[in-house]
């Protein structure tokens, strides 16, 4: 049971600072609140003990990693700890030596993020001329021996776009591509109204993925993450809470869930405090939605709860007020008609988004 | 998937073998998951290393003392091509 219950992935955001300002972007709201960064040495020992209590990959993310001086020290450091390091970036700041310097640490893979396939696009999305600098990383980490995986984050100003993205990859002779929907916490929750598809859309874009798959088998690996907001039910969020997954944010608290750390009435214990090893098995917030006795009807009753265990805790917290609920993406939630809702002003025309900010947040709901 | 048939097959670049100490499993790590080998993934996958088809189902029936093993091989690889983590210079 124990050995089951070990972490697979640690989830490393080494800060949160980041020279783009995407509007879905799954830091916390109250960016400036989290500071200070942990130290290398700090890190270097949340990796030991990652590593020790059965992590098998270490991903590096952000904000943008590739801010921090010490990161080739720290994926070096990582590799020594027999960790699978990526990293993913928005390649803004990426130079080739600062490539050179990863690859020579032994980062064995870079995921960079897409904003959309065309510059004026990506670049307003973004809020920030980065596409030239993705093309030329993008380049460069292939040149270098790099696997490249691109991240290309779908939502209504770019999902029509998605043959242009696939072929854009297809040419940059990428490895493979995700094509993941925005998920609907944080800054994206936000702009839930400025960025949800319509259901048109988002059968139309399935239709392509599924035609450019077959056109680019053996060349190109695309995985489509389906978004759940169509969905009669909800995905199984982080394969369960506690179960595989861990975070470490930039201040050193550690967290179930990257977008968990703004439920209020959660305590989140930092690497400062205690060991991964105490986190994650004694913890308070790793053990509250662990498993399925926690669960609310319909959910413990419901045929599907070993599957999904109720859904996104961030999810049924934004809507509902109670991350306790079950997911409202569900076609049997209580809450169910929040969802709708959310569906039917995305059918609007857009209205502008509210780029992320290191500034305090407005406190203004969009609601 | 009858003419699935790769010459020399690798592990997709981004892939990775490990043995994992902790968990006592053989698995293959690569970005996005971790895929957990039985005995005999295992030992295709630690002959992977640029050998033909050929040569690794020799070798493999060698070293088990059986026959026949080709079919196997080839479901094998087609599990790992579907999972995207064989190498794409090894076309279907
Ligand atoms: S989503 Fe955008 S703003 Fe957020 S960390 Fe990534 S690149 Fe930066
Ligand atoms: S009722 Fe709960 S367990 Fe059942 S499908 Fe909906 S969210 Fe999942």
């Amino acid at each position: 049971m124990t050995t089951l219950l070990r972490p697979m992935s640690l989830t490393a955001e080494l800060t949160y600072r980041c020279p783009l300002q995407c509007p879905y972007c799954s830091n916390p709201i109250h960016l400036a609140d989290y500071q200070p960064e942990l130290d290398t040495e700090t890190w270097k020992r949340v990796l030991r003990e990652a590593a020790e209590l059965g992590v098998i990959q270490a991903h590096f993310s952000g904000g943008e990693p590739l801010l921090r001086k010490d990161l080739p020290e720290l994926v070096r450091y990582a590799r020594e700890c027999d960790l699978y390091c990526d990293l993913s970036t928005s390649a803004y700041t990426a130079t080739r030596e600062r490539l050179a310097a990863l690859k020579d640490a032994g980062l064995d893979a870079i995921q960079v993020s897409l904003l959309d396939s065309r510059k004026e696009g990506n670049d307003w999305v973004g809020g920030a001329e980065s596409f030239k600098k993705k093309c030329d990383a993008i380049r460069w980490a292939k040149e270098l021996g790099f696997p490249v995986s691109l991240n290309a984050v779908l939502h209504r100003h770019n999902l029509d776009h998605v043959e242009e993205i696939l072929r854009l990859a297809l040419d940059w002779e990428v490895e493979r591509i995700e094509l993941a929907h925005v998920q609907y916490v944080g800054w994206a929750f936000r702009n839930r109204t400025a960025l949800l598809p319509t259901r048109a859309q988002l059968e139309h874009a399935q239709d392509v993925v599924a035609r450019m798959q077959d056109e680019a088998r053996g060349k190109l690996f695309i995985l489509h993450v389906l978004p759940d907001f169509y969905q009669a039910v909800p995905k199984a969020c982080l394969q369960g809470w506690g179960t595989r997954f861990m975070t470490v944010a930039p201040d050193g608290a550690v967290l179930p869930c990257l977008s968990a750390r703004e439920i209020p009435g959660l305590h989140f214990p930092k690497v400062t405090e205690a060991s991964l090893e105490t986190i994650w098995f004694n913890s308070e917030v790793f053990n509250q939605f662990r498993g399925t006795a926690w669960l609310p009807e319909p959910c413990h009753s419901c045929e599907r709860r070993d599957i999904d265990f109720g859904g996104c805790r961030c999810q049924a917290f934004l809507f509902t007020g109670d991350a306790g609920r079950t997911d409202p993406v569900c076609h049997k939630a209580p809450d169910h008609a929040l969802v709708e809702e959310a569906l039917r002003l995305a059918q609007a025309p857009a209205r502008p988004f509210e780029y992320r900010t290191f500034k305090p947040a407005p406190t203004a709901a969009t609601h | 998937m009858t003419t699935f048939d790769p010459k020399r097959p690798r592990l997709a670049s981004f892939a990775r073998y490990r043995w994992d100490k902790i968990r006592e499993q053989h698995q293959i790590v690569y970005p996005e998951g971790v895929l957990v080998l039985n005995g005999t993934g295992a030992e295709i996958v630690k002959r992977m290393d640029g050998r033909t088809l050929e040569e690794i189902v020799g070798d493999l029936e060698a070293a088990f003392a059986r026959s026949g093993l080709r079919p196997d091989v080839l479901n094998f690889l087609t599990g790992l091509y579907d999972h995207g983590l064989l190498n794409r210079d090894d076309p279907a």
